[in-house]
């Protein structure tokens, strides 16, 4: 069975590559275009990896992580943050709640994928 | 989907967050301003650099990361926002907005681009941190790296890494799973030796199920390079203790390593010895020196009380901001059409329209009641589609007005005026066609009232007016028509100089009687401009007359009320669509037209007036109205049926005049038959047929005929240069297609 992925971006173009590149190595992608969004595209499904964007209108990456990380199914669940240089003291602020992985943008489609399959 | 579209959907979505940028700066101009909005700003230029990035778009990526950076840093409240900032800034979303127009190959090759680039990035300089500019440059070069290139190289190598993995024990916490990097190390090579370490296993008692408790030794025979191998743990590394020593590592290198971990020395490098990394004897050397000394680290240990602890008041924030986040954005359930599509369809409702009156025709002369009555429901619905279909179409005049916000803040700085710009009516929706053919018109309108109505701070005061100049865009619907109203509180429009001017250019003769209608309208004369000095604004005296064919190719007209020492107004009136109208349909010599509704003033029956020696002219309650005769205008014979009509009814035949007026000119269409209103689905006519004055566009009617629309404005211009030419017969210009 193909493994499931999240994503959550508020850029269509990011969702977009993502999910085209992961959709090319055969993952199943679900896209969500805020924290709010993404808490409820959850629904219950087995999701192998989230990738999050930080900053996104409506609900955070940071506040949707820190509900995530509070959902007994989804405790353990890798999370990759997406993230800019610019944004250290986010990546801190990300780290005291228990997400883990950072990217940086811009990556490369293959620099994702690379990761996914590291985390899955 | 393919990287193409994905990239047209980057190009949509830049385009959105630069005028979002540009509006949230808009606001802080005015002197608003608070940390949602700076977020905001941030997170546009966050987005556009990290899509930009994913498609190689290094240009964009290069320079938003500083426009990123200072955002970045105004955000935090590292630098103050002043005029100064907020001016550069708005002339960097400018050019990110150039930089999404090109490729990066033709950025390379503009090298008026890569000034404006680097002035702006120097511009921005005092403002950004230097590390950060450093930064950038890294990242974008030492970004390529694709571990699979060089895995193909070659597969025997004797270069053995030795990585030491002492993870932390809330890796399995955190979603990491060892397991995972170390089968990703087989993607970077082989996995010579693997040694699991499980000393730290714990009694029973005190096991954790969810912790991790045990350390690798690995060798790996790789020709990745450092990098790539540590990409691996990037996600782990910084609450582990990871240490790669490459295959140059020297006897020293893991003494260190020995030494820098927990486990007994000799123990250790019996692994080492085990995993291939060392040979036994360089190690019992190097264990014998004094040097090597056994120092104890403690593991790190993360505990997650303290994180337990606040967990209730995180989920709280958590619910109280998705709560929030609620009320402020209602969801605008919308999707995105492409226009093409929307067009389409509104293309093919119209075809259902004509049907559907054919289908009416039809059934009335069946006189069959039901079918009659069903036709008539039919009639009813199809309406519904037709307004609804059109309704998909209609976006609000807004977004148009708030673009105008930025051009009066520019306009006004660089006249050294100051302008207050007031909004009316952005709720007011029109087509979206006659919304972008509007940009324009509007643009020049607003920069004429800038320049030429609204006066300089001196005169504002020495005339005892408010300093700041006042300019209204207002947007309101009158009598199924749109108006849009572009309003200033200046000085009005100097009629002694128009005069004056219009004489100068041979425009009006010197004892020409004009109403101040008339007078205000020579404004649109082309080659016309009363600026004394011509400013690089209101351009050269071209554009109000460009201004006027624009608003008459949408069908439209527009009327300028000015009082002295008070302001003007210009009054643009546009119909609500244009691809559907009212009309009224006619016919000469068998041949079907349709004048658009909104012109007609009246009717009258030709055959009661005399034309005026001779002339296509008429006396109409003491006005002298020119007219134009469709069948000479169009070369049009009789056809066959029509002849047999013609034959039969010759004495009693009537000729028609329908009067049009646009704008201040009245003309009439002289016609055979009048056939009464009708509404009307516009079909464009082809390229070919561009050169053909006096036909807008064509229509099928409800038995299947075509009807050509005509398009008043040029035909009354016709008229009129005719009867001031005083020629009898026309010239012959007007249907052949030479332009």
């Amino acid at each position: 069975m193909s493994k499931t992925i999240l994503i959550v971006d508020d850029s269509a173009s990011i969702r977009q590559v993502i999910t085209m590149t992961l959709k090319g190595a055969g993952y199943e992608v679900i896209e969500a275009v805020d924290g709010k969004d993404g808490l409820s595209k959850l629904d219950g499904k087995k999701i192998h990896l989230i990738v999050s964007d930080v900053n996104m209108p409506i609900m955070g990456g940071i506040d949707m992580v820190k509900a995530i990380k509070q959902m007994p199914a989804y405790k353990f669940t890798p999370i990759i943050m997406l993230t800019t240089e610019a944004s250290d003291d986010m990546k801190q602020q990300g780290k005291a709640i228990g997400a883990k992985a950072w990217m940086v943008k811009p990556f490369k489609p293959e620099q994702m994928l690379q990761a996914v399959t590291m985390l899955t | 989907m393919s990287l193409d579209a994905i990239l047209q959907t980057f190009f949509v979505e830049a385009q959105e967050h630069l005028e979002s940028m540009e509006n949230m700066l808009l606001k802080m101009d005015e002197g608003e301003c608070d940390d949602e909005m700076l977020n905001d700003i941030f997170r546009s230029a966050h987005t556009i650099k990290g899509s930009a990035g994913i498609f190689g778009l290094d240009h964009i990526v290069n320079f938003t990361h500083v426009v990123e950076n200072v955002l970045d840093r105004a955000r935090d409240k590292e630098i103050e926002i002043d005029t100064d900032l907020i001016n550069v800034i708005f002339k960097c979303r400018d050019h990110m907005q150039s930089l999404v127009g090109v490729t990066l190959d033709e950025f390379n090759a503009q090298t008026d681009l890569q000034k404006t680039d680097s002035d702006l990035l120097t511009a921005l300089a005092p403002w950004a941190s230097t590390e950060n500019i450093e930064a950038v440059e890294q990242t974008c070069t030492g970004t390529e790296s694709q571990p699979e290139n060089k895995l193909t190289d070659d597969g025997g190598t004797d270069k053995l890494w030795h990585i030491s993995l002492r993870l932390s024990t809330d890796c399995l916490k955190n979603g990491m799973d060892p397991l995972s990097f170390i089968k990703f190390l087989t993607s970077l090579g082989e996995i010579k030796h693997i040694e699991t370490i499980i000393d730290n296993f714990p009694s029973l008692d005190n096991f954790d199920a969810e912790s991790l408790y045990f350390a690798y030794e690995i060798a790996l025979q790789s020709d990745a390079s450092l990098e790539e191998i540590e990409n691996t743990f990037m996600f782990v590394q910084d609450d582990s203790d990871i240490t790669i020593l490459p295959p140059s590592a020297t006897i020293e290198d893991y003494l260190a390593l020995i030494d820098k971990l927990p486990e007994e020395n000799q123990r250790l490098g019996d692994i080492l010895v085990k995993c291939g990394s060392l040979a036994r004897h360089s190690l019992e050397q190097a264990l014998a020196s004094p040097s090597a000394e056994k120092t104890v680290t403690d593991q790190p240990d993360e505990s997650p009380a303290e994180e337990r602890k606040d967990s209730d008041a995180t989920i709280n924030a958590a619910l109280t901001k998705q709560k929030q986040a609620k009320t402020q954005a209602p969801e605008g359930k919308q999707i995105r059409i492409d226009s093409s599509r929307l067009d389409h369809l509104i293309n093919l409702i119209g075809e259902l329209v004509i049907n559907q009156q054919r289908i009416e025709l039809l059934s009335k002369d069946s006189k069959n009641p039901p079918l009659i009555e069903a036709v008539d429901d039919f009639d009813n619905f199809t309406n519904q589609i037709r307004d609804a279909a059109l309704s998909l179409r209609m976006v609000p005049i807004g977004g148009t007005f708030q673009r105008f916000k930025r051009l009066v803040r520019d306009t006004s700085q660089e006249l050294g005026k100051e302008v207050e710009l007031i909004i009316d009516g952005a709720d007011t929706e029109l087509d979206r066609l006659m919304v972008e053919k509007l940009g324009d018109p509007l643009t020049h309108i607003v920069r004429n009232a800038m320049d030429h109505g609204l006066e300089s701070t001196e005169d504002r005061q020495a005339a005892g007016k408010n300093i700041k100049g006042q300019l209204k865009l207002s947007a309101y619907h009158e009598g199924g028509h749109i108006v849009i109203a572009i309003s200033d509180d200046g000085n009005g429009i100097n009629k002694v100089r128009i005069r004056e001017k219009a004489i100068e250019k041979g425009i009006i003769n010197n004892d020409s009687q004009l109403s101040d209608n008339e007078l205000f309208h020579l404004i649109f004369h082309p080659g016309f401009s009363t600026a004394e000095t011509v400013t690089n604004l209101s351009g050269r005296g071209v554009g109000m007359d460009v201004v006027k064919r624009n608003v008459e190719a949408l069908q439209g007209s527009i009327d300028i009320s000015s009082k002295t020492g008070l302001g003007s107004e210009f009054k643009i009136r546009l119909p609500l669509t244009l691809a559907i109208i009212d009309g009224f349909h006619v016919e000469a010599k068998g041949t079907h037209f349709i004048i658009p509704q909104a012109t007609i003033i009246e009717c009258i029956d030709l055959s009661n007036h005399q034309d005026i020696k001779g002339r296509h002219c008429i006396n109409l309650r003491g006005d002298m109205i020119p007219y134009l005769n469709m069948s000479e205008i169009f070369n049009l014979a009789p056809s066959q049926k029509m002849k047999a009509v013609d034959h039969m009814t010759r004495h009693t035949a009537k000729r028609e005049l329908v009067i049009v007026q646009f704008g201040s000119d009245v003309a009439g269409i002289a016609v055979d038959r009048l056939n009464g209103e009708i509404q009307t689905v516009v079909k464009p006519l082809g390229p070919i047929f561009k050169a053909l004055k006096g036909i807008g566009g064509s229509s099928l009617l409800g038995n299947g005929e075509i009807a050509f629309i005509l398009d008043v404005p040029q035909l009354i211009e016709l008229a009129i240069a005719n009867e001031i030419a005083n020629k009898i017969s026309y010239p012959e210009s007007i249907n052949s297609p030479d332009k």
